[in-house]
């Protein structure tokens, strides 16, 4: 019995040794086969998730609208953008170095198996020139993310609604509020601490503040859904919700920072 | 040694379709814990002792793609592994429907408490924020989900007993239905 344990157990370790030490090379080898598998799934996901949407409108005037919305989601920023940019020449020029910063495309490979955070892993890794902290982009300009682990090949993304990140905000409101954004359970965004003069509304856009290094400002977070008040202090919380689903999305934008 | 590198394949192919394609797919789908269920169900009913070290296997794997529900999974993953293989060995029937979910659950349950205890302590001594009501839906939803793929398993038997003799993961004498 023992004799035969032995073979065992010095196949076992050797396997997971040459796995640890080559993980950069498995990773990658992996991911051939992942990332096919990842968007297969998404697939299935986005045909389900229009499946069982709403009967009261038609699929294709659901899916139509919710373009719609995005569209328009856009159409303000870009707006706010531009009305910015004429104000402040400084800082239009500034935003436009930044705007013309490098982007990568990366593949999703792997998902999050709980529910309880949300990350998703990609194929791209330090030999991309990743260092951490870039934010991951889908669409037009929709923030979904920040890389928070670099791999060799790979790197872990933490979604924007994952309960332990937290991402500096502005409000499109009159007062232009700045807040920090963090994940809450249910796919969902909160922003605490918003004095009680701040005027936020139902609908408000939120973007990304510009106010992390990495993270430039004027991409889409969300939209506020719910604002209520702290009966306790002066302060006020708004929930927002996400203006894409990342289960919908199998390729990503990662904004390469600018040394 | 064949049957060994064979079976490490195997669990690779397995864990890649559980974080990849399973995961992708729309809630509760997504929570179907693959590797966990194969892994018990043919160490209890098809006595194919080599996939005790799925179980260990997976554990390391989610801590090396950043993928890990609670911290130190490898340990909990151990502990389940053990459980896993002492309720097929020593407690449970092989030859029942109730008793590969008794065992499939004795290890779970093994799993719960670890990953349970462990995320207790790593919120206790650092910032990480834990929404208890969801991780323990989430554990119920992937319970629930090990259970159907049991009950999928099961009549399919017979099948999976051939594959595993073709694949050299049985051996003919161990056919025995």
């Amino acid at each position: 019995m023992k004799t035969k344990r032995i073979p065992v157990l010095i196949v076992v370790s050797i396997l997971l040794v040459v796995f640890i030490i080559f993980r950069g090379a498995v990773g990658s080898l992996f991911g051939i086969f992942q990332s096919p598998l990842a968007s297969f799934g998404t697939v299935i996901n986005s045909t389900l998730s229009n499946f069982f949407a709403s009967k009261t409108i038609t699929e294709d005037e659901l899916a139509s609208l919710f373009e719609e919305r995005k569209s328009l989601a856009v159409d303000k920023v870009v707006f706010e953008k531009l009305v910015k940019e004429n104000k402040e020449l400084k800082e239009l020029l500034q935003y436009k170095g930044r705007e013309s910063g490098s982007i990568i495309t990366a593949s999703i490979l792997a998902r999050s198996l709980s529910d309880t955070s949300s990350t998703f892993i990609i194929n791209r890794g330090e030999k991309d020139g990743l260092i951490g902290g870039e934010p991951i982009i889908v669409g037009n300009g929709f923030f979904v993310g920040k890389i928070t682990n670099v791999g060799e090949a790979s790197s872990v993304v933490t979604a924007v609604t994952d309960p332990n990140i937290a991402t500096s905000i502005s409000l499109l409101n009159e007062t232009r509020t700045i807040g920090i954004a963090e994940g809450v359970t249910g796919n969902l965004i909160k922003v605490k601490f918003i004095p009680d003069e701040e005027n936020v509304n139902v609908n408000d856009l939120v973007v990304t503040s510009g106010l992390e290094s990495r993270v430039p400002a004027g991409l889409i977070v969300g939209i506020v859904n719910i604002v209520r008040p702290d009966p306790n202090a002066p302060f006020q919380e708004a929930v927002l919700e996400p203006l894409v689903d990342m289960k919908q999305f199998s390729n990503v934008i990662i904004r390469l920072h600018e040394l | 040694m064949t049957r060994h590198i064979i079976s490490f394949l195997l669990f690779l192919i397995l864990f890649i379709i559980e974080i990849s394609f399973f995961s992708s797919l729309p809630y509760p789908i997504s929570l179907t814990p693959l590797v966990f269920a194969s892994s018990v169900y043919l160490l209890q009913h098809q006595d194919v002792n080599s996939t005790v070290l799925w179980l260990f296997f997976y554990g390391i794997g989610l801590s090396i793609f950043h993928l890990n529900i609670a911290p130190f999974e490898p340990v909990s993953y151990s502990i389940a592994a053990l459980v896993a293989f002492f309720s097929a060995k020593h407690i449970f029937s092989n030859r029942s429907f109730y008793g590969v979910c008794a065992c499939l659950l004795s290890s779970y349950v093994a799993l719960f408490i670890m990953q349970t205890l462990f995320v207790f302590i790593q919120t206790g001594t650092s910032h990480k924020i834990i929404h208890w009501g969801t991780f323990f839906q989430f554990q119920s939803v992937r319970l629930l989900m090990m259970l159907i793929l049991i009950f999928i398993f099961f009549p399919l038997a017979g099948r999976i007993k051939k594959i595993l003799i073709k694949t050299f993961l049985l051996s003919e004498q161990q056919r025995t239905y």
